[in-house]
């Protein structure tokens, strides 16, 4: 990768500022991007998905949780664009009256994404819930736990191991949506810590500049550093997933 | 004593509001498209019947394209111990965020080789991402087929190949119908990978063209919900929002349908029907 | 032995949906001894464990009528702490069934949902449990090892010392021994015989020796009926009833 070995491995990967037409291409803004929107989104998901897995899977009357179930694995096949669409309609009009700002901005796409990954998180996080043997909450039970202690000190923890899973997946959802974020960051690549305030993850920006700078430029061949970096990210996630194993 | 359902109650009620954040996606896409969802299928301005088709067309080819090497291969590393770095690249890939499938195609075969955004590179760009994906999933349903029943078709003198059409696959069917389903399901949700392979705009007279442009539904909602100055562009927007969403129920309920029937003539009770995370 | 009475159930019926379970039994545990219940399958042996500390009422469809005296206090009354109470009526399952924790995490179990949190209190209380269901020197070291990379037998001694840990006055075991080898059930079986100084012990098994060989007293249950109680070496060489005398001899199963 020539632009690599032209302006040298550090300015790219670690500069602060991307202005392809004053030649300088440091990814530091999308890099960012993605690190704080994931986060965001999966301290939502988080929030949603483990309430909605453990109220599904052992709060709701046995008649209900088929249907909830199945309702929930269908969220997980919603198109991203209909978040997205929906995430300019709700999330950043109200992230511009609460916080102030143009509304689109990190915070917009943190939120926005945290709640297209909620169902995914969910699902597998209530085939966790529901793997949980009965005869272990009754063992629970029967030493005395009130209902509340057997949720938070058995079922939880015994259905973290699946738990984990879920939330690795969802994170690599996460670092992968493109669209969604696209249409509630607004897309400007530059790094910044106040959240209501235009942004840029990695994802969108291959999608913005992808058609604006010829393929063989420097500009063109740091988006392709910006997929090698997705790439990475999506590797290391995987990993995780098959290191995680279930003890015992 | 001391707390004794108020975990209960912050769960049921963080629950509830995911639930109904969740249904307010939903209702909001149907709301405000409703009023404009007649003018969907009539000629103008709101007509979303060129992409409709798109999606129809790029979808089909792309599945026609990448289910049945997908299932191969998952079968090449189940039934024949292909090596395992093959079912490592297919679920990292399978992960790989689609824009990097959307820049690598653009490259390739519109900057480089002179292709149109076309329907044709949509299609190269949907089949890119579902090979992966109809690989890495089915091995897991594959495997899921007794041993046992393997090996005894295997004693019985059945070849590799027979034991794969007899025993394993109609076993597995159900299992692959869900896989397939939600991969397709992927695919009409997809619009990163196709903004620069299959373009924005739909064509304007009715074609068959593989070179004609490509856009479909999703990218449509995209277009117009994020760049259009037309008047009634949210509520087209919202159409498109509809449709689609119309679109993917249709396509899981009817693959929940097939599979539960496939399930009943397999005699399976069991009723857990694929839940697959993406 | 202490004739003092620890448990009573009168007249108490048990239905799911339309289906009897218990049929008006009456039934006194003395304190300090091991009650055994025997019975052919599905007779209601279980589910007479599970009303002693309020299991059975979670069954879809369960009706309970009657009383269960716990030190002559009616445990089925509405207002009935039931954490307190299964604190008090500790259970061992048929199934070992280890948390998936580590040994350690399994027997402070419930002293931590007590709200025990200092770990000394907590080490001694481990100790003290485990040593009690004659699993401590085999695991002493190894406490941070998950439950589940136990043996069998050893898991099943582990939710024992679990169940002691919290301090129990009776234990309900449904048939503790029922998925162990014989090596396994004799351990168990001399644990029984080492508790039943401290503990009351109601045990539910399908195995008639083992009622002859560990219990003091025994009840012999048949679809749901109460048919006779008394000193388990009258029950098993002079029974008063001929339905118990037939049950004994083999005449029943089934």
């Amino acid at each position: 990768m020539a632009v690599l070995s032209r302006y040298g491995l550090e300015p790219v990967l670690l500069g602060r500022v991307f202005e392809p037409a004053r030649g300088r291409f440091g990814l530091i803004p999308f890099i960012w991007g993605s690190v704080v929107v994931g986060l965001m989104a999966l301290v939502v998901a988080v929030l949603f998905g483990v309430s909605l897995a453990l109220a599904v899977g052992r709060r709701v009357p046995e008649r209900l949780r088929g249907a909830l179930g199945r309702g929930l694995s269908i969220f997980v096949a919603l198109p991203s664009v209909i978040l997205g669409w929906w995430g300019l309609e709700t999330v950043v009009p109200l992230v511009r009256q609460v916080f102030g700002g143009p509304g689109f901005s990190l915070l917009a796409a943190g939120l926005t994404l945290g709640v297209m990954i909620t169902p995914t998180l969910a699902a597998l996080s209530l085939a966790a819930v529901e793997g949980v043997p009965r005869l272990l909450e009754e063992a629970s039970d029967a030493l005395g736990a009130h209902p509340d202690q057997t949720l938070l000190g058995l079922t939880l923890p015994a259905a973290l191991p699946g738990i984990a899973r879920a939330v690795v997946l969802a994170a690599s959802r996460a670092l992968a949506e493109t669209m969604a974020v696209q249409m509630v960051i607004g897309s400007q690549p530059v790094a910044r810590l106040a959240l209501n305030l235009p942004g840029s993850t990695l994802t969108t920006g291959i999608l913005v500049n992808m058609a604006v700078w010829p393929p063989g430029s420097p500009a063109g061949q740091s988006l392709t550093v910006m997929a090698a970096l997705l790439l990475v990210g999506a590797w290391w996630l995987s990993r995780q997933l098959t290191d995680r194993s279930d003890p015992a | 004593m001391r707390q004794r359902h108020g975990v209960t109650a912050v769960i049921l009620v963080l629950a509830v509001c995911g639930g109904a954040i969740l249904l307010l996606v939903a209702g909001e896409v149907v709301a405000v498209g409703w009023p404009e969802l007649g003018a969907g299928f009539r000629a103008g301005p709101a007509d979303l019947r060129p992409e409709l088709f798109n999606t129809l067309y790029m979808v089909g080819a792309a599945l026609v394209l990448s289910v049945p090497p997908g299932l191969l291969a998952a079968l090449w590393r189940t039934e024949e111990r292909a090596p395992r770095i093959l079912e490592d690249v297919a679920s990292l890939l399978s992960s790989l965020p689609s824009v990097t499938i959307g820049l690598g195609l653009f490259v390739l075969l519109i900057a480089t080789s002179g292709w149109p955004f076309s329907r044709a590179a949509g299609i190269v760009a949907l089949t890119a991402m579902n090979l992966p994906w109809m690989t890495a999933a089915s091995i897991p349903v594959l495997r899921q087929v007794g041993e046992s029943r393997r090996q005894a078709s295997l004693a019985l003198g059945a070849s590799v190949w027979a034991t794969v059409v007899r025993v394993v696959v109609p076993e597995a069917l159900p299992g692959l119908v869900a896989v397939a389903a939600v991969g397709a399901a992927r695919l009409v949700g997809e619009a990163a990978a196709l903004l620069f392979t299959a373009g924005v705009n739909a064509p304007a007279r009715f074609s068959w063209s593989p070179w004609a442009p490509g856009a479909t539904l999703a990218i449509r909602l995209f277009r117009v919900g994020t760049e259009s100055l037309h008047p009634d562009a949210r509520a087209m927007a919202g159409a498109a929002g509809i449709v689609l969403l119309l679109f993917t129920l249709v396509l899981l309920g009817v693959a929940g349908v097939l599979q539960r029937y496939l399930r009943r003539r397999a005699g399976i009770v069991d009723g857990t029907e694929g839940r697959f995370g993406r | 032995m202490s004739e003092e009475v620890i448990l009573e159930t009168d007249d108490l019926s048990v239905a799911y949906y339309s289906q009897t379970a218990l049929r008006r039994v009456s039934l006194s545990v003395p304190a300090g001894t091991v009650m055994a219940v025997i019975g052919p399958s599905g007779c209601g042996k279980s589910t007479l464990l599970r009303v002693m500390n309020r299991l059975a009422e979670r069954s879809p469809g369960a009706r309970i009528t009657g009383a269960v005296y716990l030190h002559g206090e009616n445990i089925l009354a509405r207002d009935t702490d039931l954490s307190h109470l299964r604190r008090r009526v500790g259970m061992v399952f048929q199934q070992p069934n280890p948390f998936p924790f580590s040994i350690f995490d399994n027997v402070a179990y419930g002293p931590r949902l007590l709200g025990e949190r200092r770990h000394e209190v907590l080490r001694d209380t481990v100790e003290r449990s485990l040593r009690q269901a004659n699993l401590w020197d085999e695991v002493r070291g190894k406490l941070r090892r998950p439950a589940l990379s136990l043996s069998g037998g050893q898991q099943q001694r582990l939710c024992l010392a679990r169940a002691l840990a919290v301090g129990p006055e009776v234990l309900l075991m449904d048939e503790p021994t029922a998925s162990l080898d014989p090596v396994s059930t004799a351990r168990t079986e001399e644990l029984i015989e080492g508790l039943k100084h401290r503990y009351t012990i109601v045990l539910v098994t399908h195995n008639l020796q083992q009622a002859a060989r560990v219990s003091d007293y025994t009840a012999f249950l048949d679809r749901g009926t109460l048919v006779e109680t008394g000193p388990t070496p009258v029950i098993f060489t002079a029974p008063r009833e001929r339905r118990t005398e037939d049950y004994l001899t083999g005449r029943l199963e089934g």
